[in-house]
């Protein structure tokens, strides 16, 4: 499997080939020459562009997200996001809210869960920062199990993800509480104003 | 894999291998003709179904023909599901035309 029909390589072989770097690296190194020597045979035997991305896009999605869930690696990300489930569902149903009763202030459940301190702190901080920490615990253990010290390297990216698109998410639940009031008030004052009154701007909306 | 009945991708790739080995791409046009193009499987699902077979024992890579490519057939355990998957949808038709008919 060393060879592969490149004679004239197209924009669209160039791109699948960048793409097929998003699935786990074991993958790749079992299939990935067979997989561009199928795309070149399903690029010469297609009727269009169109067909043939309408094909491979499926095919993609699909298979990068069961290449990835079916990971070891994958497990803390799946465990997290167990753990970020009753955040997204209270953001869902107070966004559901707002649209059926056409409030366009914080929502009958955002409002509920905000008045119980207990429930509060464990929808929007604990569970979703133990799942973060999952995540991460799991990544550096995982570099130590490699013995690979450098987290960039692309074979470490790829393997992990699910992982880290996962740990950038726990991060911004957990940025929810510090910003969510002040971002919208940053982006407000902004197209207000723009740079003009930044400095005091920044301070307005640190205390919104 | 062979107990719960089989997915339409795993029972098509196991039709286009039965009583021929085949290459990656050949498998995808096969699939795609038996089917008539009701089930089209690209590189990514086909490879990971094929991992998931051979790890079931049904299916193995054959002695490579073309250097270029990997072909793969049936194990003898891989003809045995596909009879016995074949029976079961033939069977389950059979009653489904019967109450077709009686309703």
């Amino acid at each position: 499997m060393e060879h592969i029909e490149t004679k004239p390589q197209s924009s669209s072989f160039g791109l699948y080939k960048l793409l097929l770097a998003l699935y786990p690296s074991a993958y790749v190194e079992e299939h990935g020459a067979e997989m561009l020597q199928n795309f070149l045979d399903l690029e010469r035997d297609s009727s269009s562009r169109f067909t043939l991305w309408a094909l491979i896009s499926k095919d993609l999605l699909t298979s990068l997200i069961y290449q990835h869930m079916t990971m070891k690696s994958s497990r803390a990300a799946l465990f997290a996001f167990v753990l970020f489930l009753p955040f997204l569902i209270m953001v869902a149903l107070t966004i559901l809210h707002n649209a059926v009763t056409h409030n366009s202030g914080t929502g009958l459940i955002a409002n509920f869960v905000a008045t119980q301190t207990f429930l509060a702190y464990t929808f929007i901080f604990i569970l979703p920062a133990i799942g973060v920490l999952a995540v991460l615990a799991d990544m550096v253990m995982d570099l130590m199990r490699e013995r690979a010290w450098n987290p960039f390297r692309a074979r470490f990216f790829r393997d992990h993800l699910l992982s880290l698109g996962m740990f950038c998410f726990g991060v911004l639940i957990l940025l929810f509480i510090p910003l969510h009031d002040a971002v919208p008030c940053f982006v407000h004052g902004m197209l207000k104003e723009g740079f003009s009154n930044i400095g005091p701007l920044i301070q307005a909306c640190r205390n919104a | 894999m062979t107990k719960s009945p089989l997915t339409p991708a795993v029972f098509h790739i196991l039709l286009a291998l039965y009583g021929q080995e085949r290459h990656g791409y050949d498998i995808m046009r096969q699939v795609e003709d038996d089917s008539q193009g009701s089930v089209k499987v690209g590189p990514g699902t086909l490879y990971g179904s094929i991992d998931r077979m051979i790890k079931a024992g049904l299916v193995v890579a054959s002695n490579t023909q073309d250097p270029r490519r990997i072909y793969y057939k049936l194990t003898a355990q891989g003809k045995t599901v596909f009879k016995a998957e074949t029976e079961r949808i033939s069977q389950a038709s059979a009653i489904a035309k019967r109450q077709l008919k009686a309703a």
